[in-house]
């Protein structure tokens, strides 16, 4: 996959507001950047933890992806949606990271049923003990689910689920056609149906 | 109407439509269907199942240092020495360069293979190597001697003859 950095992305987009604060950045106005990252802070961290699932090391690569996003000011053009950019640096250091095997970590915790990690919020919903445990399992085989499906799956269904991106948008983000995405995700489905199919 | 789920590609009906994607006159058509398709009642089923269960996935929130500690790495990289910010630069930055870099390389390799000469040393191991200072030292050193014995042989026979 390209470097994040590469924002040539073929298809003209319109100038939507985040590649305007981007071209801001460009000229050196510092402010637009804080803004571009308070809008895109939590869905890019959000993303990566639902990718790695490991609290710590999504905040540290979504650090990376801003600290790219700032580098790669002086040559950025708007090319494309500024979001689909950001997730597409997001997806490539995600896919990474899950490649080079760092993950083992994160793996054992998921193994782990003692509860280190992360503190999942479901406080202030005046649920049951029963309840919350019941919402536990169910969570914990969510997260097995997600986990167990190959990466570019993983990501598209992410990608498609919780940022609701069209199809050319995730297409651009994984390096692929939109046919193969469609593709991806039928099969990522299908096999979330069969593996979640007792939860109904 | 062929039942959407007999393909990939047509699948993404029935997705959309669970991720309530889909346009109203579509929307329609698709649920006419499902009403006499059970394949087709039966995805929707376990695809809304599967959605329900993603919307309970929370993730946990950003930590409230998460701005500090990236604008310390981006002042972090702005005080580093101009070379380390050379490789931190993104690649399209060194794009224009690749031709320049390659031209000068194939310069350089013409040099060498015009000049083979300047790299041909001697296989001898540089112990044994004899300068060209040391050989005229010796061949003058023989020479001398040489000399020497001349006039000692003139000198011996003068001596002979006046005896």
């Amino acid at each position: 996959m390209a470097e994040g950095v590469n924002t040539s992305m073929g298809a003209s987009a319109a100038l939507d507001y985040d590649a305007q604060l981007m071209l801001r950045v460009k000229d050196g106005d510092g402010p637009s950047f804080t803004e571009l990252l308070e809008k895109h802070r939590s869905p890019v961290v959000h993303f990566l933890f639902r990718m790695v699932q490991d609290h710590a090391v999504s905040e540290e690569l979504a650090q990376e992806v801003f600290l790219r996003v700032y580098r790669s000011r002086n040559t950025y053009e708007p090319t494309a949606k500024f979001t689909t950019w950001l997730f597409r640096i997001a997806t490539h250091l995600a896919l990474n990271w899950l490649r080079d095997g760092k993950n083992e970590r994160g793996q054992e915790r998921l193994d782990d049923s003692t509860g280190e990690g992360p503190v999942r919020e479901v406080a202030d919903r005046r649920v049951t003990v029963e309840q919350k445990m019941l919402y536990e399992v169910r969570l914990e085989e969510v997260r097995r689910a997600i986990s167990a499906l190959p990466e570019k799956q993983r990501a598209a269904v992410l990608m498609h689920k919780y940022e609701e991106m069209e199809y050319s948008a995730i297409a651009r983000a994984l390096d692929c056609s939109e046919s193969a995405v469609k593709s991806l995700l039928f099969r990522a489905y299908e096999t979330l149906r069969a593996r979640l199919a007792h939860m109904a | 109407m062929n039942c959407p789920i007999q393909t990939e590609e047509t699948a993404e009906l029935l997705l959309a439509y669970t991720a309530r994607r889909l346009d109203p006159a579509k929307t329609a058509l698709l649920e006419n269907h499902m009403n006499v398709c059970a394949q087709c009642a039966e995805f929707r089923a376990g695809q809304e199942m599967v959605w329900q269960a993603l919307d309970a996935w929370e993730a946990p929130g950003v930590t409230p240092d998460f701005n500090r500690r990236l604008y310390q790495r981006i002042e972090a990289e702005a005080a580093a020495p101009w070379y380390k910010r050379l490789f931190q630069t993104p690649i399209a930055m060194w794009k224009p360069a690749i031709p320049l870099a390659a031209a000068g390389l194939m310069v350089v390799a013409g040099f060498v293979f015009d000049h083979p000469a300047a790299n041909n040393q001697p296989n001898t191991p540089p112990s044994i190597r004899v300068s060209v200072t040391e050989a005229e030292q010796v061949e003058s050193a023989l020479d001398d001697l040489q000399l020497l014995r001349q006039l000692d042989s003139s000198a011996t026979s003068a001596s002979s003859e006046s005896m």
